[in-house]
């Protein structure tokens, strides 16, 4: 009966929310901290934790003003038809360009850290398949089934990894932090909020989740989990492989993961962060082309979206493999380009429409006091 | 669900395809397998082909008369040498499960990191995967005077290192904390290991195997590997050794002390001391622009044993044993102190110390002349032994009366 | 007043037309002969009431069905013997008599037409036709022989009631109602298949049943279209919303304990006639890692064993596969000294390690497939002769290696320690999916076998309820209580989903 309503609760939205960011979460905060920002670097979440805060209470402004629209209708709204339509044309781009990019790290990871043999696209095809044949045609509601119960995976191996990290680091580190590291501190979250910002991207359904009313106080609560378990993740990686070598690192986790071992015989628990990364980057290309579909439905007009999975799903092949040839520019387009649009994309923009609604309203009520 | 039958099918089409050989060549049964347990890497002086690397796989034959095969092949770079080395293995070499990377001597005089990187960078050999210096002899000499003993290498590099807390003159270094310590300057240490003539006093059998004609670890080539100590790297390479007492001098510097004995001599009487708790701490002082590092040494002993008789222990004679046996401990920490100044490198992390207790002033004034400050740095040790308890008896054993 | 359908021929192939036309029969025994006397266990027996008026009535039962001994103690010999009705005059007195309890008989019932005639005689009832009235009278002689109710074989119990449900409808909803005594247990009855006319149950209590679930199971019964009832299967595949799905979606329990614990907590039973088995719906994941034990035993103890049920059914789907994956594709994952002795150990085996795997399991399913069905005297030799042949032989003979064999019957165990075998042999299916997939491509195969398998039971909803409850839809602690931690009894609640749409 749910599955025909086609609609989900705000808890099932942002625990979404939580897996989707997961995959990036593991391969990038690492890297990207520990080079901006050395020791420090587990500190930068406390910038992005009050960005994130911040920009959940500008969202929710806008949510709380129209209840049970999509946010593009939403932005329609604030804005008028016109460049609502172009800004969901530009989400729309960004959209599938993410969705290249993610699977094209997706697929390069596998086959840099598990097969070093295998031709890249095999795992794209069968990836693809799945997702745009059985998870997105399945629709919403089966979709977030599947990552509520990834999210349960996902959260009990983070747990056991961390609490085979944990015992190892040291403090050393993780010190000194003074004064000199505050800017590094920012320049570390920048990536972190880019990433974070995929809040945004999933409420691009929110017409399709229900007790938006909650949507201040359980996205706070959320943001606040992020922040400790990102802090716990960036804590565990810079506390036992040091800033330096994370810092040279392709994959931090893994690197950091591999060197692990339990009582001296058992090896091999990077598997389990094979596996969470694999269910991860699942949710987040699924969710991409949800709300691609989601645009394209908003953009054109259109009922029903299910002929266009096929061809979303296609173009996204056809991106991933135009991104990048190599592991190089990939990260140079990402650092230079991309955590910059994302937070643009994601960020500025709801945040400027709620302050352009805001102005409205109260420029409204100011001329309406005046013809009074 | 019934959409679910059709894409396993459309997969199990795409995987049975006749492309299905080529696209998946990631399949290796494990008993097709080469395993690498330990693996030496030296230098060639053979013209292009600069490096040499030996393996050593343990021998999966049932009824195998040597617990190793080994195989030496030279190659221009790390991985060249290692693809050379398949062409030759009956099976996929296979480095996953190496634990251990021995370096020889005039490799480790030339550079560390150009021989190691290819272990470091590429990801079939873990992250876990220990460096180890030989010293005096290149790994390959040394891999093939162990064979030729029959003695299963990477277990008897293994015990050694599992033995390491028994005397604490060094201690197991991984890939990654061997790059942190590295990080800086290219300064750092790694643990050394020496091939030794067979002595009168060391004479080690093993019950389990029969040795073979003329194998026996008796006679003149019966070697016995053991760990000495430290190898000083500077500017990524190797140029001094600390052996025994002072790497323990080290290990007491770096706060890695988990045992070992300290042999008091009191008026002609030895008496041993256990070592069951040691600690250090580095205290870094900066006063009026001077800097100044004092080194806080704590150790703990258990009195083991006394060589003679018939002696009255009392309070005075504590006291003198406790402050004898700080004595020597200061003594071990000063050489190696004298030794890195002499070189000046400072591999035992007081620059790491101020840097943690003084950021700001550190990456702002000292950061920049740090080597041309330590060389000249006042360290100060200073040395706190206690004996805890005696062991099982607390007087001499025949020592008549007993107050 | 002869009817006019009377005449007509017996239709023969159109049953509900069969029904109208023998509906529409005029009550006497004559009728009655032609529609039933073909069969050897049909009885008929004039009774004299009134010698010297000639007042006979006809008396009719299938033979095996009925009590003879409550037939003539309590029915001929009061026909017979009352001074009343041997003196009666006509028939229309002696129904009269009849009719206001001169047979000292409890459960009577006046019957109006010809198919309720045949209905009482199939259900085990004894007919009474009064020929010149057109009229009827049945006695509820049920007294056929049936299974006195045993300790349970199926599931076992250690500290719960030993009492199992039987083939007979009637007993079963005697045995609920022993153990619900309240107003509110409701048992609704129907008929299910136009051929069998089996009665079907509802079981229900009325304050706590959610009624949109109600209502939903009522509306796919009544659709059932079928020719018999006699497997719950039929029932099974009517009520369930997705055929595909490989795992089980009803929860079947022959002990009236189990059933009575749910009814009480929202859910709704089905008994059906003639199945020792029962019904119970909605059904979700958590219902099959629970055992009537957990609520007799330490709350600890049973939360403990509860996740191990879980662990175990885990380490039943992706051990085997998981092997495969560490030993073909990354052998990094494999501790050094495990992986070297493993090679050693298959020295001189021919065989890939994931054929090895798959001949095992097919080996062991094999096994107990055998052990099942085949007769309990040779029984026993196959498990002899299995475990000699897998456990040994086959190792000493090159065939498969020792670590396969181990992982293999790591595998079974697990399996065998769910509670519920329908569930397991999912399990198991699943478990050889996971097999196939790893074996073409390692771990990653592994992680899609997982994704399907989340992704099949996702889209699963029972009578609208999410098959993964609660773990998928509920928010609030509450919810989760009664799911992987057993609460204390006192804070038990039903279930979320009934709570939520009641």
């Amino acid at each position: 009966m749910e599955k025909r309503k086609g609609k989900i609760g705000i808890n099932t939205a942002f625990i979404m929310f939580l897996i989707i960011v997961f995959s990036p979460s593991a391969r990038i905060f690492g890297t990207y901290t520990a080079l901006k920002a050395d020791q420090a670097g587990w500190l930068s979440p406390i910038v992005a934790f009050l960005v994130m805060a911040y920009l959940v209470i500008e969202l929710n402004n806008l949510f709380v003003k129209f209840p049970s629209l999509s946010l593009m209708e939403i932005y329609e709204k604030v804005t008028g038809k016109i460049l609502a339509k172009v800004i969901a044309l530009v989400y729309l781009i960004w959209i599938i360009i993410l969705t290249g990019l993610n699977l094209k790290s997706y697929t390069m990871r596998l086959s840099t850290a598990v097969y070093p043999n295998i031709q890249e696209n095999i795992f794209l095809i069968i990836t693809l398949v799945i997702i745009g044949g059985l998870i997105v045609k399945a629709g919403f509601v089966v979709a977030s089934r599947m990552f509520k119960i990834f999210f349960w995976i996902t959260a009990l191996g983070f747990f056991v990894l961390c609490g085979v990290l944990f015992p190892n680091i040291s403090i050393n580190k993780l010190t000194p932090i003074s004064y000199l590291d505050i800017i590094p501190i920012f320049e570390g979250s920048i990536a972190i909020i880019a990433i974070w910002s995929y809040i945004t991207l999933l409420f691009i359904m929110s017409e399709n989740i229900i007790g938006m009313k909650y949507f201040k106080k359980r996205g706070l609560q959320i943001v606040g989990y992020l922040y400790l378990a990102v802090t716990l993740l960036l804590v565990c990686l810079i506390g036992n492989s040091g800033s330096y070598v994370l810092s040279r690192s392709t994959f931090p986790y893994l690197l950091t993961v591999e060197q692990m071992i339990l009582l001296e015989t058992i090896t091999g628990l990077e598997a389990i962060l094979v596996v969470l990364w694999i269910l991860s980057d699942f949710a987040l290309v699924t969710v991409l082309i949800l709300t691609s579909l989601k645009l394209v439905k908003y953009i054109f007009n259109l009922e029903d979206t299910t002929m266009f999975t096929n061809l979303v799903t296609i173009i996204a092949f056809y991106t991933t493999n135009l991104i990048a040839n190599n592991y190089y520019t990939m990260r140079d387009f990402s650092y230079n380009y991309v955590y910059m649009i994302n937070i643009i994309i994601f960020i500025i923009i709801p945040v400027l429409m709620s302050w352009f609604n805001k102005l409205r309203t109260k420029a409204q009520k100011a001329l309406a006091k005046n013809s009074n | 669900m019934r959409k679910m039958i059709i894409v396993v099918l459309i997969l199990a089409v795409i995987f049975f395809a006749t492309s299905f050989e080529e696209i998946i060549r990631g399949r290796t049964e494990i008993e097709t397998l080469y395993p690498i347990t330990l693996a030496g890497i030296d230098n060639n002086q053979n013209g292009d082909t600069e490096y040499l690397i030996s393996t050593v796989s343990p021998t999966t034959e049932e009824d195998a008369v040597k617990p190793n095969n080994i195989m030496t092949v030279a190659g221009k770079t790390g991985f060249d040498a290692n693809r050379n080395i398949g062409m030759y293995a009956e099976n996929d070499l296979y480095w996953g499960y190496a634990k251990y990377i021995l370096i020889g001597e005039e490799a480790s005089k030339e550079s560390v990191f150009k021989y190691l990187d290819f272990f470091m960078r590429d990801n079939e050999p873990r992250m876990t995967l220990t460096p180890l210096i030989v010293k005096g002899m290149s790994s390959r000499e040394l891999i093939g005077l162990l064979y030729e003993q029959n003695i299963d290498i990477s277990n008897t590099v293994d015990n050694i290192i599992d033995n390491y807390a028994i005397l604490s003159y060094a201690f197991e270094m991984p890939f990654v904390e061997f790059i942190d310590l590295m990080s800086d300057k290219k300064n750092g240490y790694l643990p050394c290991f020496e091939l030794e003539d067979e002595r009168l006093d060391i004479r080690i059998e093993h019950g389990g195997q029969e040795p073979e004609e003329g194998e026996t670890l008796e006679g003149e080539h019966a070697k016995i590997l053991r760990s000495v100590g430290y190898a000083i790297i500077k500017d990524d390479k190797v140029i001094d050794y600390i052996l025994f007492e002072q790497g323990r001098g080290l290990n007491w510097i770096i706060d890695e002390i988990v045992s070992g004995t300290i042999v008091v001599e009191h008026e002609g009487v030895k008496y041993n001391l256990e070592i069951i708790e040691g600690g250090s701490k580095i205290v870094p002082k900066i006063k009026d622009e001077k800097l100044k590092a004092e080194i806080k040494v704590n150790v703990d002993n258990i009195l083991t044993e006394i060589s003679k008789q018939d002696i009255a222990i009392d309070d005075e004679l504590m006291k003198t044993l406790e402050r004898k046996s700080s004595e020597i401990v200061k003594k071990e920490v000063m050489e190696v102190i004298d030794l890195v100044q002499k070189h000046e490198i400072d591999i035992i992390g007081i620059g790491d110390k101020f840097y943690h207790r003084y950021p700001v002033k550190w990456e702002k004034k000292y950061k920049e002349k740090w080597e041309d400050i330590f060389p000249k740095l006042d360290i100060e040790v200073t040395v706190d032994s206690t004996i805890e308890r005696s062991a099982r008896f607390y007087e001499s054993i025949l020592s008549g009366e007993v107050k | 007043m002869k009817k006019e359908t009377n005449t007509k021929e017996k239709p023969s192939v159109k049953d509900s037309l069969l029904d109208q036309w023998v509906e529409n029969l005029e009550i006497n025994s004559d009728n009655l002969k032609k529609i039933l006397s073909k069969s050897a266990d049909f009885i008929s027996k004039p009774v004299t009431i009134n010698s010297k008026l000639n007042i006979v009535v006809h008396m009719f039962f299938i033979d095996g069905l009925i009590n003879h001994q409550q037939i003539s103690e309590l029915i001929l010999k009061p026909l017979v013997n009352d001074v009343r009705l041997v003196n009666v005059k006509d028939e229309k007195s002696l129904f009269n008599y009849i009719e206001q309890g001169v047979v000292y008989f409890s459960a009577q019932n006046t019957l109006t037409n010809m198919y309720e005639i045949t209905d009482a005689i199939l259900s085990g009832n004894v007919v009474i036709i009064f020929n010149e009235l057109n009229k009827a009278i049945a006695f509820d002689t049920k007294g056929f022989q049936m299974r006195s109710i045993t300790t349970p074989t199926e599931e076992t119990s250690l500290k719960g009631s030993k009492d199992t449900f039987v083939e007979t409808i009637r007993v079963n909803t005697a045995t609920v109602r022993r153990k619900i005594k309240s107003t509110n247990l409701i048992i609704e009855d129907m008929t299910i298949g136009y051929m069998s006319n089996t009665l079907v149950s509802i079981v229900y209590m009325d304050n706590m049943v959610s009624k949109v679930t109600l209502n939903e199971l009522i509306e796919r019964l009544k659709s059932i279209d079928t020719q018999e009832v006699i497997f719950p299967g039929i029932i099974e595949e009517h009520i369930i919303e997705d055929r595909y799905a490989s795992f089980p979606q009803v929860n079947y329990t022959e002990k009236p304990d189990k059933f009575c614990i749910s009814v009480l907590d929202g859910k709704i039973g089905l008994i059906i006639d003639g199945i020792p088995f029962t019904l119970i719906l909605p059904t979700t994941i958590v219902d099959f890692f629970q055992t009537t034990d957990d609520y007799t035993s330490s709350r600890f103890v049973a939360s403990a064993f509860r996740i191990m049920r879980y662990t175990l059914a885990a380490l039943a789907l992706f051990i085997t596969g998981y092997f495969i994956t560490i030993t073909t594709f990354h052998q990094l994952l494999l501790p050094p000294d495990l992986a070297i002795s493993i090679i050693t150990s298959r020295e001189g085996v021919p065989f890939p390690m994931f054929l090895e795997i798959i001949v095992l399991v097919l080996a062991f399913q094999v096994l107990i497939e055998a052990g099942t069905r085949i007769y309990s005297s040779i029984g026993g030799m196959v498990t002899l002769v299995g475990a000699l042949v897998v456990g040994d032989a086959a190792v000493n003979a090159k065939f498969v290696s020792p670590a396969a064999v181990v992982v293999v019957a790591i595998a079974a165990i697990a399996n065998y320690a769910i509670p519920n075998r329908d569930f397991a042999n999912s399990l198991w299916l699943w478990q050889f999916i996971m097999i196939l997939l790893s074996s073409i491509i390692g771990l990653f195969g592994l992680v899609i076998g997982l994704i399907l398998l989340v992704y099949s039971l996702a889209s699963v909803e029972v009578l609208g309820v999410p098959y993964l409850s609660p773990f998928v839809n509920s928010n609030t602690k509450d919810a989760f209580k009664d799911s992987i931690i057993r609460p204390p009894l006192d804070k038990k609640t039903n279930p979320d989903y009934i709570q939520r749409t009641k």
